[in-house]
């Protein structure tokens, strides 16, 4: 009798061990209507492995995630896996806190990265070691409203190519009542949040650059750079693009049709196709003397201080996530790209591109995306560089003057 | 009397609270006042370079100069305002005295989150109340939120004035929120007030009014002395609060406002502390702020409380 006891408890032992749930912590910054199509990502994983358990957590936007976590780092806390903002990787290998991952790379047969878009794959290199594996990466594309389009007799068909083009049918768009002088609708809305990211690209289609390739210059104050300053000053100048509004009231002036066009993230193009009351249309952004456009968005990475056991369900767990079939429901569910090259070359993108016509502009913009600079103190740096456009923007500083005097405090932050 | 060390015992649980959510994170950001830390494991010690740093700052200064445009319109009126509330509805046995009393308190139990975003809707060019209302009476819509002239600049620009940077007055933005913190004071102002006016003697109403004195006298001579205690308190209260002005800010106006024109001090901290990593900085600025207010309370308490009339 003792004898069967023991061999019982034995046998349990054995068997809950090898039906043993790892749980992985996964925080995660899709908020809104990004976030449905990832529980559901998450929930059809957990079912199809029962041996692993992901928890998907929401941690507010990508800026709030990145203090959470570097908090419960310090202590030790903190998840197993999280999706970090590309431009944010630096700030936790600075610490040791990502995995890297090129071991895993290198032992696994399922993954190399040879497998994902060639644009996408060095933003989530530091010093040439992976640490993350891109998931939701998104690109600057130009919205227009091809209703507005229409009524000034433009083809919706045909969206501004280049920047002339661009400024000449925002004037076509742009609606003033001339007996009280004020404008009814805005042709364009080219609005700068402390991110910066929405005049990066122009400095880059006018053939310049932001920062020296080692990222110890500020090469703002060149005469490219004034120049492009002075070009989108002069939307606003001219009243093409709203002056008075917030960065939030530009976007529902869009989003109301008071505003015909503007440059937006590709990652809420599917919650724009369903939820604006108008006929949406989404393009590649204009160029001047240069085709380019901003990436951003986020990637998967593990936490270094993991076990081995949740390392390799983690590893799991993002494989699947970057799967063809999965990367392409993100991407028709959300306005993300997907990640693959093959997903790319894949009869499934063609007939998304059927369903929604919208989602295929950020695909031809990847051949022209370029990551965003990254530094240490690249926060600061962007909103030091919001605050000097949006002086200028408000025709409080001269377009001539205000990248000189501000660079020399950026190349101090540079150092 | 006899000290009983069971005495401490008795202290001892809310001691604890305090020493772990209080006196310890006190103590503690003093010590990275004085350090460049970015939440990293390491912390290096650059005695006061930091203290140095914000000195020298222009933008801290501009801060100080918003903060004290906020102080400064907040407190008169929702002392005022709070104290005519209170004036109006003193009498206990008024029809619906009760329900006024609430209506006015209800802001100060209103989540002042919700109470900003509320306000920032209100005040949304395109969207908000405060535009359609003015639009349907034939006037120009207000960039309210986006707005970055002084209030007193605009009012003197019509006679072609140009008043220096100090005296522009707080922005439109800013003063739009300085609106959200008058609103959100005036029911605690109101019921402080009414307390203040239950502890003053019947007696010398009567006696007043025997002598023919005149509702105002009475006002000036009686009621506003005897309630000066009470206006103090509200004062002291106020002012320490409306120094740390932050959520409503932090929601009405994420980026800092037009021009940076609402970045009060506490904006500034957050945004070291929590965009850019600078904890030290962020905890030398705290320190900073800290000193201002215990300077302003020490200042109303040795000078202002001059006046005040203890019965």
């Amino acid at each position: 009798m003792k004898r069967l006891a023991l061999l019982l408890v034995v046998l349990t032992v054995i068997l809950s061990s090898t039906f043993a749930q790892v749980t992985l912590t996964f925080w995660h910054s899709m908020g809104d209507y990004a976030k449905l199509p990832l529980d559901q990502l998450v929930a059809e994983f957990n079912r199809t492995h029962p041996g692993i358990e992901v928890r998907a957590i929401y941690q507010g936007t990508y800026d709030e995630t990145v203090t959470k976590m570097k908090s419960a780092l310090l202590v030790g806390a903190g998840p197993d896996l999280a999706m970090v903002n590309i431009e944010h990787i630096q700030i936790f290998t600075q610490d040791n806190a990502l995995m890297p991952l090129d071991n895993l790379l290198s032992a696994d047969p399922e993954l190399s990265p040879e497998d994902f878009v060639e644009q996408f794959w060095p933003a989530i290199l530091r010093e040439g070691i992976a640490y993350a594996i891109p998931f939701n990466i998104s690109a600057l594309v130009l919205y227009y409203n091809r209703d507005l389009f229409r009524q000034a007799g433009l083809d919706p068909e045909r969206p501004p190519t280049t920047w002339a083009e661009m400024e000449e049918m925002a004037r076509a768009l742009t609606v003033v009542d001339t007996k009280r002088g004020r404008t009814l609708q805005h042709g364009l809305l080219w609005a700068v949040d402390h991110m910066f990211y929405q005049f990066e690209p122009l400095v880059w289609q006018n053939g310049g650059e932001i920062f020296a390739e080692d990222m110890s210059r500020c090469l703002l104050d060149s005469e490219i750079g004034i120049e492009t300053l002075r070009r989108w000053a002069g939307w606003f100048d001219e009243g093409l693009s709203p002056r008075d509004l917030t960065v939030e009231e530009g976007m529902q002036s869009f989003m109301m049709g008071r505003v015909a066009m503007g440059a937006m993230t590709s990652g809420g193009i599917r919650y724009g196709f369903e939820n604006l009351p108008w006929d949406l249309g989404v393009a590649v952004l204009p160029m001047n003397k240069e085709k380019a456009t901003t990436m951003g968005g986020g990637s998967l990475a593990i936490m270094n201080h993991v076990s081995e056991e949740k390392r390799d369900a983690a590893w799991t767990f993002i494989k699947w996530m970057v799967q063809e079939k999965n990367t392409l429901m993100w991407y028709e569910r959300t306005g993300y790209m997907p990640v693959k090259k093959s997903a790319l070359d894949s009869l499934e993108i063609q007939l998304i591109w059927k369903r929604f016509p919208q989602l295929k502009a950020p695909i031809d913009s990847i051949p022209y995306a370029r990551p965003r600079p990254v530094h240490e103190n690249i926060i600061e740096i962007r909103n030091i560089l919001f605050n000097t456009v949006e002086r200028v923007r408000q025709g409080v500083d001269d377009p001539e003057t205000a990248f000189l005097s501000v660079v020399p405090r950026v190349n101090e932050l540079l150092k | 009397m006899r000290r009983r060390p069971v005495g401490y015992l008795f202290i001892l649980p809310a001691g604890l609270l305090l020493a772990v959510f209080l006196y310890f994170p006190l103590a503690y950001s003093f010590m990275i006042s004085f350090t460049r830390w970015d939440l990293s494991a390491t912390r290096t010690f650059i005695g006061l370079d930091n203290y140095r740093a914000i000195i020298a700052s222009s933008e801290f200064w501009n801060s100080v100069l918003y903060t004290f445009y906020y102080v400064l319109g907040v407190l008169p009126f929702s002392l005022a305002i709070g104290l005519g509330v209170a004036l109006l509805l003193r009498d206990s046995n008024m029809k619906g005295v009760g329900f006024f009393r609430m209506i006015y308190f209800m802001p100060v139990v209103t989540s002042p989150i919700a109470a900003a975003m509320g306000f920032s809707w209100i005040f949304n060019t395109q969207l908000g109340y405060a535009n359609y209302v003015i639009e349907s009476m034939g006037g120009e819509p207000v960039n309210w939120l986006t707005n970055y002239n002084g209030i007193f600049q605009l009012l003197f620009e019509r006679f072609g004035i140009q008043l220096p940077h100090i005296l522009q007055g707080p922005s439109v933005a800013l003063t739009v929120i300085i609106l959200l913190g008058i609103w959100q004071n005036i029911g605690y102002a109101t019921v402080v007030y009414l307390a203040g006016l239950q502890g003053i003697p019947q007696a010398f109403y009567e006696a007043a009014r025997i002598d023919g004195a005149s509702p105002s006298k009475i006002l000036r001579k009686i009621t506003l002395p005897l309630l000066s205690p009470t206006t103090f308190f509200l004062l002291i209260v106020f002012a320490i609060l409306s120094f740390q002005v932050f959520g409503p800010v932090q929601v009405m106006t994420p980026q800092g406002g037009p021009l940076q024109t609402t970045s009060v001090i506490v904006f500034r901290l957050y945004q070291q502390a929590f965009s850019y990593y600078r904890f030290g900085y962020a905890s030398a600025m705290a320190f900073l702020a800290f000193s201002m207010i215990l300077l302003i309370t020490l200042f109303q308490m040795k000078f202002v409380e001059r006046k005040v009339y203890y019965e």
